[in-house]
């Protein structure tokens, strides 16, 4: 069987618009009100590569 | 079309020629190429004549000015040039502090004799495989100017498959070398990562950044890294048949038949080898590039956002948004992809892989098929070079002979430090008919002999 184990909290990117300028101001800055819905497709992108990433596939 | 740079050097050397008169030829063709090509961004005239009159002067006193004599070629706009600000392709530092001194790269070239005329169109801070610049516009590919020439270092890639230059430098930092020579039809070389100096050039994800440069032959490109790594003598023919393979899995899921064609015309009977992970491996890669890009770049994105190009700004400002823990985790991963992949040398010497998986997209539609899917090219251009980055190996693109059609182009793949190994096998399949640059149509013979 084959589990899939999910990313832990502290490893999650950012999804939305709200997430991801609380993630900005967090690291001292603010994400352009413009900006925000490049930023998120951006993330998106990140995510599913993250999700690649980690973990591979484990056999159980 | 200007020579290889090595017949140039040779005609300066001789007397032949003046390295002036190179020079104007130089700058000639580039001003032709600067209303409509996207591919300069800066004509150093000034700095051209005085450095060619500093090697006629040495030739005149019977001095050897070095093995790139008189050879005029441009850089990336990212390297340090004395009493220039480096902007890295960005509004955002065109008014930045000039540079005190030029790049370690440059001084190792103008001690050699060459000639440094321009500088040269990119992606924003080399984040691209396109070359679609805010402030410079799109750098067009020469073999049809309605597709693009490929990033990040599209206009250092324009220049010398124009024939305008024949050589200019560029920075690889996933594939901006190696994606740009291939949709131009031209040589270029990612060293070995660290192999090549780096000082002076501005960063974009230090863990995979290098420079390299491009070239119209495999003889030129090895007198160029002889030069930058400043080796004095390069072994050649280590070995007199390298055991060659071919990249499967992913590498051959996207492929253009023409490129599979090739590699079976050059090996033949080489076993097909799966490189481990390599998904994954290009995704740590897209991961750790974003994280490295965006943190380096976070202070000026609060404050002034934009002023960054609105295509590179969104994707920095995603990539400083990655926690440090999954940047971490990529970088674990690296150390065990490079591991297994060092083990695949133990029976291999050169690996074969195609550099892009299709030939330039249209600019108006950059799209390309990957796994059955339309991406962006701007992303995606970089499928088969960014795993190459990752394992931190030399790859030498070269391009399949193929005049009349669009170019593509192959990579040779060697472990680390063996470049001259790839140089020679390229070499060898030159003088075979199955590489080798395929003119621009329309392109003359440029006489810079008076």
């Amino acid at each position: 069987m084959v589990d899939r184990m999910s990313l832990t909290p502290k490893e999650s990117l950012p999804l939305d618009a709200d997430a991801a300028q609380s993630a900005a101001k967090a690291l001292g800055f603010v994400i352009a009100e413009p900006c925000l819905p490049g930023v998120v497709a951006n993330l998106l992108i990140l995510s599913r590569h993250a999700e690649h990433l980690i973990p591979q596939a484990q056999e159980k | 079309m200007m020579p290889q740079a090595i017949d140039v050097a040779a005609d300066v050397r001789s007397g032949r020629v003046m390295a002036q008169q190179v020079v104007s030829h130089a700058l000639a063709g580039l001003s032709a190429l600067v209303p409509d090509a996207g591919a300069v961004t800066r004509l150093l005239e000034d700095r051209a004549y005085r450095e060619a009159e500093v090697v006629d002067k040495k030739i005149a006193a019977g001095k050897d000015p070095g093995p790139l004599a008189g050879v005029p070629y441009g850089v990336k706009d990212l390297f340090d040039i004395v009493g220039l600000p480096n902007s890295a392709g960005s509004r955002l530092y065109e008014a930045a502090p000039a540079a005190l001194e030029d790049a370690e790269a440059i001084k190792r070239l103008k001690g050699a004799g060459g000639i440094l005329c321009a500088t040269l169109n990119m992606d924003e801070f080399a984040y691209g495989f396109a070359t679609v610049n805010a402030r410079h516009g799109v750098a067009r590919n020469p073999h049809d100017t309605d597709r693009l020439a490929g990033g990040s270092s599209g206009g250092s890639a324009v220049v010398v498959a124009s024939g305008v230059l024949p050589f200019s430098l560029g920075s690889d930092t996933n594939g901006s070398i190696r994606v740009p020579a291939s949709l131009t039809g031209v040589y270029g070389l990612k060293p070995t990562h660290g192999g090549l100096p780096m000082k002076g050039v501005f960063p974009f994800a230090e863990s995979f950044d290098d420079v390299g440069s491009f070239a119209i032959s495999a003889a030129d490109m090895k007198c160029q890294w002889s030069v930058l790594s400043a080796r004095s003598e390069i072994a050649t023919d280590q070995l007199i048949a390298p055991r060659v393979a071919i990249l499967g899995g992913r590498f051959l899921n996207n492929v253009d038949p023409d490129q599979l064609e090739a590699m079976r015309l050059i090996a033949a009977n080489a076993p097909i080898i799966e490189l481990p992970d390599v998904a994954q491996a290009r995704s740590a890669a897209f991961l750790m590039t974003a994280y490295e890009g965006g943190t380096f770049h976070r202070e000026a994105l609060g404050r002034q956002p934009m002023m960054f190009d609105p295509a590179v700004r969104d994707r920095l400002i995603a990539g400083a948004l990655i926690p440090k823990s999954l940047y971490e985790r990529a970088r674990a991963f690296r150390l065990q992809f490079r591991e297994q992949v060092a083990a695949l040398f133990a029976e291999t010497d050169i690996l074969l892989a195609p550099s892009t998986p299709c030939v330039a997209p249209l600019i108006d539609d950059p799209h390309i098929w990957i796994d059955g899917g339309l991406t962006p090219a701007r992303a995606d251009l970089g499928i088969h070079t960014q795993p190459i980055s990752f394992a931190g190996l030399p790859a030498l693109s070269v391009p399949l002979y193929r005049p009349g059609r669009l170019p593509l182009g192959l990579q040779l793949i060697g472990r680390p430090n063996s470049e001259p190994l790839l140089f020679d096998f390229a070499e060898k399949l030159e003088r075979a008919g199955i590489i080798g640059v395929s003119p621009v149509l329309g392109a003359k013979e440029g006489d810079y002999i008076a």
